[in-house]
């Protein structure tokens, strides 16, 4: 209550530092109550022992504004400055005299202040002063309130003087000081009012002013008892000013009175002095304001029809009441009555105030009106709070203590709304313009913290927006400085907080954002910024930019970024979020089809975030985050300029205003199992590193669906709640990393010229270097060989129409024979790390080969591994350049049978009768060969020397065919020869063959396939066909087995850097027609015709006489493995003459006659038939053997066995 | 004479707002607002609703006059079923009845546009035809 005040003021003098006098003057107002009782008595008006128990209560300020608020100082003394303490540091140097001028230039500094004193700090007990108005203040401060109440003595008798100084002055209104700005109401008015005050009480215009007069003095002087502390003077004074001034309506001053008398009565209560208001008072305050004016009028006197001049007594009535009233003892009131009083006093207060709204001159100063608004919502507030009105209100109104609570309880808020808002219109009326901003600044202030305190939160922020929109058009910055940073935190945040935005939390909230929240941040946010709140600025820009994207312009945009941005490197404030969550739109692994990453290598990824602000903003420290803390994983962005790897650090990635960009960049996971990711770390426009992640698109819309807002809820305190709820579920990015990988590089490939070039056939060495520059080892590694004729000779399988034969042969050249072997395979399945390593090859001279590869997929594989579900490999590609020429082909091929009368002539001295001589000088016959002729094109531009050789059995060696070069050793029995072939020439070789003897079983084998296909039934091709193709390949194959053909450049060839290669000739494309089986095979059933005579002798065919008995004898032998039976027939064939058979040979028995008993597996048996040619000439006699069934009477043939050799005889 | 209405939803939130002035009096509807309440007539609004919503439970009454009082300017608040507020901010005094009759048929329109199928309770109402419909009413009772 600022009339209870004593307003003093401290100035620092001798420079005092700044802090230093903050704090003398905290020590000072420790000392500001003093009491009346402790003070020297003196004669003036305001001896301190007049009213004892009273006090003098200081109000301590730095600042002067006296100035402002001079024209009141008359009206409301309480707001003059009477007094001013000058404070000082002791110093050894500080003379008499430099005091005395110090407080010389004191009262020239503050000339219009009725006391002047100077209080030196922290002096030495021994220090004195003989300066009149000097206090030496000790420096443990024991004589502080001694020093205090000496000056409040002296003080006192000053202020008596004052006082006495308005005995005779006439009071004027303030109105009247300054010149009124209100309108003055017509004359009409006016004399209304004076026609109802004459009307009800007649008092000429002289006695008027007297009262008039005395009534203004009476106040001015209880507002002086007030002040000194007199309270019973004041209370009286008070009383008598309200009926004088009441019987003259001057309602301005009348007002003022109640006003301090309500002060007056407070304190009173404080000090328990017991009181009673005069009878005409009460009345005053008891009638109602709707015929108020007319009956207040009459109030003060108890009965105006007793007494028809009471104006005259009244004087005496009043002084006696008061009197009577201070004589008699009474027991203080009840604090619930002193409530209830005051609140009338205020009631009435008001009401008169407004009724001066139209007397011009007298109107009421707005600031006035508003201050005693403001006094009363004060203490109503703490009532309200205390629900009653106690000591701790009296003393927080008093002295400022706190409350026993803040705030109202929440479950009390049942205040008197009605009454509050009436004060509240009163004090923000259309007037409210008229006040000085400062002033407003203060009418603010208190509102503020009042609707606080009535937990009137809407209203409190309509009044911070007041307040803010004032600061913002009167640039009053100065202002600022009286708030802390944190007091300015709360005071916006608490705003903010009631229009359901939580600006302390994150986020802020999640509901719509609506254009009031827009426009009030934006307010707060440009308040910031104008009154230099730096924290502010970031925190209400940022959640502005974060949540109300889509309301802003983009020039709003712009500037509020702007200013964020400005500010954020001067705040310190932490824990700056970056506005949009959702930047981080996807993460997308470039991986080539494999959805897996290798530890601690470089894997290419693309970031997609996202820029929904209307101004660039700058990415940097990009950091692709795991789940697991422990999965450390390295990023790099990959600048990608042309195509090429550029591996970039700390470069920040800007994004242009509304743009979705794709960021390339390398991830490298440090270790290996399952990665999970969940986001990036980035750095966004400078704010704080943070974690974005992105929100997983399903789980969304049932989150919304349960947070959607029900009708019935009515306050914000839902949308705040609805902010607390944990957001919804985000997306994570899963893949395999597999354990590190080893490296392998190619140092160099050891070829003349890097480049081979092969004769068909032939095989060359050569080594490769390798390099494992990990330090992983390799412990998988498969080689794959690729030349050009692969991809022909695949094509060529996809065709379906090939028979079993054709598909074997071609995988024999895709598996079995392949251009490139690896010497030392078996070292290289393991190459340790860091090592080289040296691969030797072999390759050999494929026809039609032009280029060819070597490819090396190679891993490191973990025995414990359970997690490598994915076979990973890497492979590394090796060309090799290769030329291949033609050397000696095959051109055609063809057998010959040899029967056993065939006759080797003197003049074959080939190396294959040589043979064929030697095997029959052996046990064999002539008939168990055949020749197989081989014509050789040399193809060379050189003589080749052609080997050819040839076993008698085939080969037990699975690797015959694949295998180069001659045989080695060549077994005793095996055919060998040699020639050599001059370029573009061609010679047939005859090479003798062993006929072949092979189980039918053995025959009808199925064509294996080297690629493990399934066997599919032929139902196309006929059955004949397939049994001949089947054979023929078991034939030739058991030939490629015993056959083997070499070139070679002879030495003795000059001028050739060839000379010396040699090679093998390719006889795989020897293919057997029907004939050519037949010729090669053994007959399953052997028939022998013999010629024998009479003593069983066989005799020479050509030499058979006529007419002279012979035996024809045949020899049936069975090679199958199975008995056989059937019929044998003879079949004789003359040749020349057309005479029948008949009449040229007899014969004994039948041409035609069964076997009789089957014959078994490997056995013989002779048939005889007795035989006398009759007629020369030359005859053919053949036999053949129908096998049958063994069922008796079923003479179905099964299969027909013509003999090999005819006999032929020659007859003379 | 000027008018400011606004319609809070349940969540506090402005659905709607019109500045309009009067067309009686040889009015033509333009809204003369003083500065300081133009910037603050949304703020003004939005304090009222601390007494509304204390008073909402005290009477059975869904229109309120002179609600509160700020720089002059008078309050006057309607409720609708749904806790939605209809307030209207002016410097007109005693001008109840048409001001109630107003928004009696405000609400109807209210109603109106909640039923549409692609409205969603408390989002801001932006149809123009509910505009021009507020507007004609205005310049009817206003």
């Amino acid at each position: 209550m600022l009339t209870t005040k004593k307003l003093s003021k401290a100035s620092p003098l001798s420079e005092l530092k700044r802090s230093r006098f903050e704090k003398y003057s905290v020590i000072l107002s420790k000392a500001k109550e003093v009491r009346l009782v402790d003070l020297k008595s003196n004669p003036g008006l305001f001896n301190p022992q007049a009213f004892p128990s009273g006090r003098l209560i200081y109000h301590f300020s730095d600042h002067n504004d006296d100035s402002e608020t001079l024209f009141l100082h008359d009206f409301e003394p309480f707001r003059k400055t009477f007094l001013v303490v000058g404070i000082m540091q002791w110093t050894d140097r500080l003379t008499d005299d430099k005091v005395r001028e110090s407080r010389n230039n004191l009262k020239k500094l503050f000339p219009n202040v009725v006391s002047h004193f100077i209080i030196a700090f922290d002096a030495p007990s021994s220090a004195t002063t003989k300066v009149d108005g000097v206090h030496l203040i000790n420096q443990d401060k024991s004589n502080l309130v001694t020093a205090v109440c000496e000056i409040s003595s002296r003080f006192l008798a000053e202020f008596s003087t004052y006082a006495s100084s308005y005995q005779h002055v006439t009071l004027r209104s303030p109105g009247s000081i300054i010149g009124s700005k209100r309108p003055t109401p017509g004359l009409s008015l006016m004399a209304k009012q004076r026609r109802r005050i004459s009307g009800s009480f007649d008092l000429n215009v002289e006695k008027s002013k007297k009262y008039k007069t005395k009534g203004r003095r009476l106040k001015l002087y209880a507002n002086f008892y007030l002040l000194a502390g007199n309270l019973r003077n004041s209370l009286s004074n008070f009383c008598e000013a309200i009926f004088y001034l009441k019987s003259v309506n001057d309602y301005l001053w009348l007002a003022s009175a109640l006003d301090g008398l309500s002060t007056c009565i407070l304190l009173l209560a404080r000090v328990d002095t017991a009181f009673q208001l005069p009878g005409f008072v009460s009345t005053l305050l008891d009638s109602n304001s709707s015929n108020g004016r007319d009956s207040v009028l009459m109030s003060p006197f108890s009965s105006p029809a007793s007494s028809p001049r009471p104006s005259l007594q009244l004087p005496v009535s009043i002084s006696s009441s008061i009197q009577a009233s201070s004589s008699v003892q009474l027991s203080p009131l009840p604090l619930s009555s002193i409530w209830e009083m005051i609140h009338r006093i205020f009631a009435k207060t008001f009401e008169f105030y407004q009724s001066t709204f139209l007397q011009g001159e007298d109107c009421v100063p707005l600031i006035v009106f508003c201050e005693c608004n403001l006094r009363f919502i004060g203490l109503f507030t703490s009532v309200c709070i205390e629900r009653e009105l106690n000591r701790s209100v009296i003393n927080h109104t008093v002295y400022g203590t706190c409350l026993s609570r803040k705030r109202i309880p929440e479950d009390i808020g049942d205040f008197d709304h009605v009454e509050f808002s009436g004060i509240f219109s009163q004090i923000f009326s259309d007037r409210f313009e008229e006040l000085s901003t400062e002033q407003k600044c203060t009418i603010y202030d208190f509102m503020i913290s009042t609707c606080d305190k009535l937990r009137l939160f809407r209203k409190k922020s309509l009044l911070v927006n007041g307040f803010i929109q004032l600061m913002l058009s009167t640039g009053l910055e100065n202002y600022r400085y009286i708030y802390t940073n944190a007091e300015l935190r709360e005071v916006l945040d608490s705003h903010c907080q009631v229009y359901g935005i939580n600006a302390a939390e994150f986020p802020s909230f999640r509901n719509e954002p609506n254009v009031l929240q827009k426009k009030m941040l934006f307010e707060v946010f440009e308040f910031c910024q104008q009154v230099s709140f730096l924290e502010g600025v970031v925190k209400y820009g940022s959640i502005l930019l974060a949540d109300f994207p889509t309301l802003l312009t983009d020039g709003e945009q712009q500037t509020i970024y702007k200013g964020v941005r400005e500010d954020m490197s001067k705040t310190e404030a932490k824990d700056i979020r970056y506005w949009d969550q959702q930047v981080l739109q996807n993460i997308e692994f470039r991986n080539e089809s494999n959805d897996y990453l290798v530890q601690n290598e470089l894997s290419d990824a693309l970031i997609t975030v996202r820029n929904p602000f209307a101004f660039d903003i700058e990415i940097s420290g990009l950091q692709v985050c795991s789940a697991d803390d422990t999965f450390s994983l390295t990023t790099q962005l990959n600048s990608r300029r042309q195509n090429l790897i550029s591996i970039q650090y700390n470069v920040p990635i800007l994004l242009r205003p509304r743009t979705t960009v794709s960021v390339p960049i390398f991830l490298v996971p440090d270790s290996s199992g399952k990665l999970n990711l969940v986001g990036i770390m980035a750095s966004i426009c400078g704010c704080d590193t943070q974690l974005f992640k992105t929100m997983d698109d399903q789980s969304n819309e049932d989150d919304n669906a349960g947070n959607r807002m029900k009708c019935k809820s009515i306050s914000l305190k839902n949308t705040l709640d609805v902010v607390k709820q944990p957001m919804s579920k985000t997306r994570v990015w899963s893949v395999n990393v597999i354990y590190e990988q080893p490296l392998l590089k190619l140092v160099e490939v050891k070829l003349s010229n890097k480049w081979i070039l092969l004769l068909e056939g032939e095989c060359k060495k050569f080594d490769i270097t390798l390099k494992n520059y990990s330090h992983v080892e390799i412990n998988n590694m498969v080689s794959t060989f690729i030349d050009s004729t692969i991809e022909p000779l695949n094509q060529l399988l996809t065709n379906k129409n090939l028979s079993p034969n054709e598909v074997y042969e071609i995988e024999y050249y895709l598996i079995k024979k392949k251009p490139f072997q690896i010497l030392n395979k078996k070292e290289m399945q393991y190459i340790k790390g860091n090592n080289s390593f040296n691969l030797a090859m072999e390759i050999w001279g494929k026809r039609g080969v032009k280029e060819a590869k070597l490819i090396l997929e190679y891993s490191h594989k973990r025995k414990e591994d359970t997690f490598n579900e994915y076979d990973f490999t890497r492979s590394i590609t090796i060309p090799v350049n290769v030329s291949v020429y033609p050397s000696v082909e095959l051109v055609g091929c063809d057998i010959i049978p040899l029967s056993s009368r065939t006759k080797v002539s003197t003049n074959n001295h080939g190396d294959c009768w040589t043979y064929l001589e030697k095997m029959t000088s052996q046990s064999y016959k002539m008939s168990d060969f055949c020749l197989l002729a081989l014509d050789f094109l040399n193809s060379w531009t050189e003589e080749m020397e052609v080997t050819v050789q040839c076993l008698l059995t085939g080969s037990t060696n699975a690797d015959f065919q694949e295998q180069n070069g001659p045989i080695v050793p060549l077994p005793e029995d095996s055919f060998n020869m040699r020639l050599n072939l001059r370029s573009k020439k061609s010679v047939r070789v005859l090479i003798p063959i062993k006929r072949m003897d092979f189980t039918e079983e053995m025959l009808n084998q199925r064509i294996p396939s080297l690629r493990n296909k399934q066997f599919i039934y032929d139902s196309r091709t006929p059955l004949a066909e397939q049994v001949f193709i089947k054979h023929a390949f078991w034939y030739r194959d058991e030939l490629l087995k015993r056959i083997r053909a070499c070139w070679k450049i002879p030495d003795k060839v000059e001028n050739s850097v060839y000379a010396g290669r040699f090679g093998t000739i390719d006889l795989r494309s020897i293919r057997f027609s029907s004939k050519m089986v037949s010729i090669l095979e053994v007959e399953k059933i052997g028939l022998n015709i013999q010629l024998l005579d009479t003593q069983e002798k066989e005799i020479d065919s050509d030499a058979v006489q006529l007419n002279t008995f012979y035996t024809l004898r045949v020899i049936l032998k069975n090679r199958n493995d199975t008995a056989v039976f059937g019929m044998l027939r003879h079949l004789p064939v003359c040749r020349g003459s057309g005479t029948p058979l008949e009449k040229k040979v007899l014969f004994n028995g039948v041409l035609q006659k069964s076997i009789g008993k089957e014959l078994k597996p490997g056995e013989s048996r002779q048939f005889d038939l007795g035989i006398v040619f009759l007629e020369k000439g030359e005859y053919e006699w053949g036999a053949l053997f129908d096998e049958m069934e063994k069922i008796s009477g079923k003479m179905a043939i099964k299969d027909q066995h013509l003999q090999r050799e005819q006999l032929k005889v020659k007859v003379c | 004479m000027s008018y400011y209405f606004s319609i809070i939803g349940n969540n506090d939130a402005p659905l709607y707002e019109l500045e309009i002035g009067t067309y009686h009096q040889s009015g033509d509807g333009t809204p003369h607002l003083p500065k300081e309440i133009h910037q603050l007539e949304q703020f003004i609004v939005n304090s009222s609703l601390d007494i509304l919503q204390d008073i909402q439970f005290k009477n059975n009454a869904i229109f309120t006059k002179n609600l509160d009082n700020f720089y002059g300017y008078q309050i006057f608040s309607y409720l609708t079923q749904g806790n939605a507020k209809f307030i209207i901010l002016t410097d007109l005094k005693s001008h109840d009845e048409s001001l109630r009759q107003f928004l009696i048929e405000i609400n109807e329109l209210y109603v109106k546009t909640l039923l549409n199928p692609f409205y969603t309770v408390n989002n801001p109402i932006t149809s123009s035809g509910f505009d021009t419909r507020v507007r004609l009413l205005a310049r009817k009772y206003l």
